[in-house]
């Protein structure tokens, strides 16, 4: 484990060298806080999970392990810490899709752009909607394109649980933004029709 | 029914429009953006909850044996104070108000008897002054033949520079308000340590070496 630059710097940080954890909170700190501040869609409460997640890093650092790296021990971690997060808030989306089309813009903008950032709320309100573990899943394997065995151990399931959870989220989302965006959305039914087929 | 590989799986899963719908939404998202100060405010948190990690099992032994002797020679070394002698002198300056006045008479006397006239201020200045260093000559030769410690820094296999320990020092130092619980003091040595020596292996190697040195000093020094 000790082969690698994170692999050294993690052997440093046990030894008790600080500069060494900051080095590995550096190289990880972005990652994970866009995985919080995708899945609770709240840069300060993001902010505040990634405080977080260091931490318990940090008192657990004895047992970390690089192999291959602590990144999916980090997100698990942030993961779990979003999912309370979400839960002690309730069911209610930080976007409200009724809310979405009567949103006032802050500066004057081209209508493109007005059309663009209402369907990236809609969107954002869909994904909302989703329960966590799947909006987790969904973010990781489309946005992030992490492999399904990364998602499964971040999510602390198995490869199937991964999947599936991929797959529900999935059609969820596609069902949530086509109903909410109608004809316009950009990818067609088309696709789905074919996703059907393939697992059939 | 066969069982799918990843790959399979993985394929089967593909969307690239949900992909690129997705990547639209957090395109250019500002939350997103390499956050200036994110590292150091997560580092305060850090070090300001006051929870220390525990020791690995294999390093506490190291630690509690070597800190202990390597603060106390660093803070020696910084202050140039790796003089044997001084201790003597501490400890056998207690009786040396009595010898004062005993010293004058003894020394005194045959001056007085060989030289009718002596100037008598010299008489008496002289006997104030000598007595101390009379009083060292016979035992520091007994117990300190080889007086100057700095010597052994100088024997060492590998002297380190001035730079090196200085930083080594500070390196020493962070260990060592780190065991004591003082995160943000650790922290400051720490970082302190590494602008002094940016190169961590030589910085590691020579707070070995400071180590080591701190256990011959203190092993032969009882």
């Amino acid at each position: 484990m000790a082969n690698t630059e994170e692999g050294r710097l993690l052997t440093r940080a046990q030894r008790g060298d600080l500069v060494a954890y900051e080095e590995l909170v550096r190289m990880h700190q972005l990652r994970v806080f866009a995985h919080c501040y995708r899945l609770v869609g709240n840069a300060a409460e993001a902010e505040d999970l990634v405080s977080e997640t260091f931490l318990r890093a940090f008192q657990h650092l004895q047992s970390l392990r690089a192999d291959p790296s602590i990144i999916h021990w980090l997100l698990r971690v942030a993961n779990n810490l979003g999912i309370s997060v979400i839960r002690k808030r309730g069911t209610q989306p930080m976007v409200d899709l009724e809310e979405v089309g009567e949103r006032p813009s802050e500066t004057p903008t081209p209508e493109e752009e007005l059309l663009r950032s209402a369907r990236r709320d809609v969107v954002r309100a869909c994904l909302d909607q989703l329960p966590v573990k799947e909006r987790a899943a969904v973010l990781m394997f489309y946005l992030e394109e992490r492999p399904l065995e990364e998602i499964a151990k971040v999510l602390g399931c198995g490869l199937a649980g991964a999947k599936s959870r991929v797959h529900r989220a999935r059609h969820k989302l596609r069902a949530l933004v086509m109903a909410e965006l109608g004809e316009d959305l950009p990818f067609g039914q088309e696709k789905g029709a074919d996703y059907e087929d393939a697992t059939n | 029914m066969k069982m799918r590989r990843t790959d399979t799986f993985e394929q089967e899963l593909r969307d690239p429009e949900l992909a690129a719908l997705l990547r639209e939404v957090y395109a250019d998202d500002p939350a997103l953006d390499e956050s200036t100060g994110r590292t150091e405010r997560i580092m305060r948190r850090v070090l300001t909850t006051g929870v220390r990690p525990a020791p690995a099992p294999w390093l506490a032994w190291g630690w509690a044996t070597g800190l202990a002797a390597a603060a106390a020679v660093v803070v020696m070394l910084l202050l140039g104070a790796l003089n044997g002698p001084k201790t003597d002198l501490v400890k056998d300056d207690q009786p040396a108000s009595a010898p004062k006045e005993q010293v004058v008479p003894q020394r005194a006397a045959p001056l007085l008897a060989d030289q009718p006239l002596p100037a008598p201020r010299d008489t008496v200045k002289a006997p104030v002054e000598q007595p101390r260093r009379a009083w060292l000559r016979p035992n520091p030769p007994k117990q300190h033949e080889p007086a100057p410690e700095p010597p052994v820094l100088a024997a060492d296999p590998a002297p380190p520079t001035e730079p090196t320990v200085v930083a080594a020092a500070l390196y020493t130092a962070g260990s060592a308000a780190q065991t004591v619980g003082d995160y943000e003091m650790a922290y400051e040595a720490y970082s302190a340590s590494y602008e002094t020596m940016p190169n961590p292996e030589t910085l590691l190697a020579a707070s070995d070496a400071l180590l080591l040195m701190a256990r011959d000093t203190t092993g032969s020094g009882g």
